[in-house]
């Protein structure tokens, strides 16, 4: 059998929330999880990690309509002219 | 898509009529979130800016098809999706395919040169796993995801946003980025090894502390809003 470093494990253990892993993967996991807490933790916390992320998109959707604390993160004036202009041409283009 | 729909069901606010507002107030009151969402996904305020005009002008072209199933701006975040994945599979054709020479240091900077772990993981109280406790507390995570995402490498954030928090089909992922399957996991490993180092310390330690915090006083401190005390 081969011994999983951790950092091994580390890869088996994030590619196996995407794919199911082959026989000596899974041999080699669960020899190394016995023996290290550390990969243990890791692989509860990549969990919850992929769990939280989950809903991050549509936690942005929801926020308020501007960002008014964090403008770095926002539109700058210019963008914001710019767009709005381009809308209001093309809206009044469609529009009788 | 469907979930992310139905997330934003129930809110109120600007974009929950089931009718279009003006397509001209458009960027009033969905622009800085547009934006953010297409900046996340290309990290490039130009191309974030094009994405975002080319999502709101296809939505003026396609007004005639909304059918009220969603709010508004989750149906211009789905316009928007489809227009940063075009921007995606464009970068990635004129840079001539993604298979440039890898040099992340990643693994590099988590592992000892025995393959041991350098900061091993720290254990998380259970409190600090539990999902969301509310809508704020759900919008504070994403700003902290953001930052931490800026410190991952640009095409392993890609994978990971596309594949964790868009839900998108692996077979999609990988005709966008242009990569092959074994490629896309190595991606989504390595930006989870720096996200959950990084949202180790920016998230869920930090949570175990306001969370004691609170526990330890219940009432009697109006003054605070929850999350300020957070590093
Ligand atoms: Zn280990």
């Amino acid at each position: 059998m081969i011994l999983f470093s951790c950092k091994d494990a580390s890869r088996t253990m994030s590619a196996q929330r995407d794919r199911p892993l082959s026989f000596f993967e899974r041999v080699s996991l669960t020899g190394h999880l016995l023996v290290c807490a550390a990969c243990r933790l890791y692989r509860r916390q990549i969990a919850v990690l992929d769990r939280w992320c989950r809903g991050a998109g549509a936690a942005e959707e929801a926020s308020a309509a501007s960002i008014n604390e964090k403008t770095t993160d926002g539109l700058t004036p210019e963008s914001r002219e710019r767009l709005r202009l381009s809308i209001a041409k093309a809206a009044g283009d469609t529009q009788p | 898509m469907t979930g992310q729909a139905e997330a934003s069901d129930r809110r109120t606010g600007p974009g929950a009529a089931t009718a279009l507002s003006d397509p001209r107030s458009w960027v009033d009151l969905h622009g800085d979130i547009l934006f953010r969402f297409a900046l996340a996904r290309l990290r490039d305020r130009h191309a974030a800016e094009e994405a975002v005009q080319e999502a709101l002008l296809a939505a003026l072209g396609a007004r005639a098809t909304f059918a009220g199933h969603c709010a508004e701006r989750t149906w211009l975040i789905g316009i928007l999706k489809h227009k940063v994945v075009d921007h995606l599979r464009r970068r990635i054709r004129d840079r001539g395919q993604g298979d440039e020479p890898d040099n992340d240091t990643t693994e590099k900077s988590a592992f000892t040169w025995e393959s041991a772990w350098r900061q091993p993981p720290r254990r998380w109280s259970s409190a600090a796993q539990e999902d969301p406790a509310s809508d704020l507390e759900r919008q504070e995570f994403a700003a902290a995801l953001r930052e931490c995402l800026a410190g991952v490498p640009e095409r392993a954030a890609q994978a990971f946003v596309l594949k964790i928090v868009d839900e998108t089909d692996s077979d999609e992922i990988c005709k966008v980025l242009s990569i092959t399957p074994t490629n896309l996991w190595v991606l989504l490993h390595r930006a989870r090894l720096r996200l959950r180092a990084c949202l180790e310390q920016r998230w869920f330690l930090a949570r175990d502390q306001t969370s004691a915090a609170k526990d330890a006083k219940p009432p009697a401190q109006p003054k605070g809003k929850p999350g300020k005390g957070r590093p």
